[in-house]
């Protein structure tokens, strides 16, 4: 029954960032949910489990977007292991610390996002993408306490585990 | 038996998971198939969830906008019936125009020998402009769609099919900097390459800076690109940057087709040009064909020109 709920979860995640948050049209302001939800997971799973996961929801994210096939694979990566590595030098069961790495992750992620495509001489707007960045932050943060509490309920994540 | 310490475990997965996104990204870069087959495999588990839930979504707006929402509707048809009236009287007199223009593109023979045939897709994901260029479509190998296909909606064109899977494929629009179609201005029929410029909208390239160019020109497809017949609206021109040290002078295009609400669009199929036929008079000799001028003396010694 839990592995059915976590399934919907995971689906209900993917619906709503690749399917509903396009058509309502609040670019700037479209939380990143994929992204709360590695941060998360990440932060109470094994660095093995994270990767895994990051590398997955990566993927997913390229074939769903423009970008280069493998990028968002890349990125996801090294966010889920920094997170994965990190959890054992902050107090994970902090929400205001959760929401602080969600939104590092977040900003970090635009950051890689840049250099790597760059360095594959695609031309960005950087001055809009960093603005962009910066309010994909804003909301994914406010939603990291709600998606914490969702993934407590259905056990993807543990309750009170202190560093 | 553990091959790997556990204290090392983490490390090797990382660096497992990380070369393999790199490969993945380093195939994509170079165009090579492992990238395009993962990404077709993908695309393929998405179709179901993604047709499931756009048929859903369309469902209930449509619930929503027909049978609910219907505040105004009757002043608004007292005003659409005397708008009918009006669009009949200009009805009659475009088609009489109509019928005489056709005659004349008869007379000079302007009318293709190459029907277009399009087929209409819904579109299932759509993306942004500045981030997500990108769009996904009901349609996908099944259906005969093929990567390079020019995709429109009633305004006017969007892009091209980069990504074919069994039931969906993927339509890179004219936003993103890596998509190119054949253009040309409507009105001096000058023409270039529309593409995305990398800051939310279109432009069009390599067009002469001595070309003239005005605000506000149609941009049309060219149909040389092999995507798109001749003639479907692009945008138009918004702004030109002219730099007198430039041969090409660029301008900027505001499209007509307005991604955010894109419902269903029409895929081409634009037939491929037949190959070319050796000239009966050629037919037994040997001519090479890098076109030298070795090669069109021998050739018009053959044929009888030098004699």
């Amino acid at each position: 029954m839990k592995m059915l709920q976590q399934a919907i979860f995971f689906i209900l995640i993917i619906v709503l960032q690749f399917s509903i948050f396009p058509r309502l049209s609040i670019n700037y302001f479209e939380p990143d949910l994929l992204l709360a939800v590695i941060v998360l997971m990440a932060l109470h799973k094994s660095p093995e489990t994270a990767c895994a996961i990051g590398f997955i929801i990566g993927l997913l994210q390229d074939v769903n977007s423009g970008v280069i096939m493998g990028s968002n694979a890349f990125i996801w990566t090294q966010l889920a292991m920094m997170n994965a590595m990190l959890r054992n030098y902050v107090f994970i069961d902090s929400i205001p610390v959760q929401i602080v790495m969600v939104g590092g992750s977040s900003i970090l992620a635009g950051v890689l996002y840049i250099i790597l495509h760059q360095l594959a001489v695609m031309q960005e707007p950087m001055g809009q993408f960093l603005f962009l960045t910066v309010c994909r932050t804003l909301t994914t943060a406010l939603i990291t306490w709600p998606i914490n509490r969702i993934m407590l309920r259905l056990g993807l994540i543990a309750e009170l585990r202190h560093a | 038996m553990n091959l790997i310490s556990t204290r090392h475990r983490p490390w090797v997965v990382y660096a497992a998971f990380t070369l393999l996104s790199l490969g993945v990204m380093t195939s994509n870069l170079r165009g090579g198939g492992i990238a395009d087959r993962l990404e077709v495999m993908v695309l393929y588990a998405l179709a179901p969830v993604y047709t499931t839930v756009d048929w859903i979504l369309d469902n209930s707006v449509s619930l929503w906008n027909n049978y609910i929402n219907l505040t105004g509707v009757q002043q608004e048809n007292i005003e659409l019936k005397s708008a009918v009236q009006i669009l009949r009287e200009e009805h009659l007199l475009l088609e009489d125009r109509a019928q005489s223009a056709e005659r004349l593109e008869e007379l000079i023979e302007r009318t293709s020998s190459f029907p277009v045939v399009h087929r209409r897709a819904n579109v299932i994901r759509r993306g942004d402009t500045l981030l997500n260029p990108i769009i996904l479509i009901d349609m996908g190998s099944n259906q005969g769609i093929r990567e390079g296909m020019g995709v429109a909606s009633s305004d006017g064109a969007i892009g091209q099919v980069v990504r074919v899977g069994p039931s969906i494929s993927k339509v890179l629009t004219l936003h993103h900097p890596d998509a190119g179609i054949g253009a040309m201005l409507q009105k001096s029929r000058v023409q270039g390459v529309v593409s995305g410029s990398g800051k939310g909208n279109c432009s069009m390239r390599f067009v002469s800076r001595f070309d003239p160019v005005t605000l506000g020109e149609m941009v049309v497809t060219s149909g040389l690109d092999g995507a798109f017949p001749k003639g479907i609206p692009i945008g138009r021109v918004s702004a030109i940057e002219r730099d007198n040290n430039e041969i090409f002078q660029t301008l900027e295009i505001i499209t007509e087709a307005n991604l955010n609400t894109l419902e269903e669009l029409i895929v081409f199929f634009i037939p491929e040009l037949p190959p070319f036929e050796r000239p009966a008079e050629l037919d037994g000799m040997d001519v090479p064909s890098d076109g030298s001028d070795e090669t069109r003396e021998s050739m018009d010694r053959r044929t009888g020109v030098l004699e």
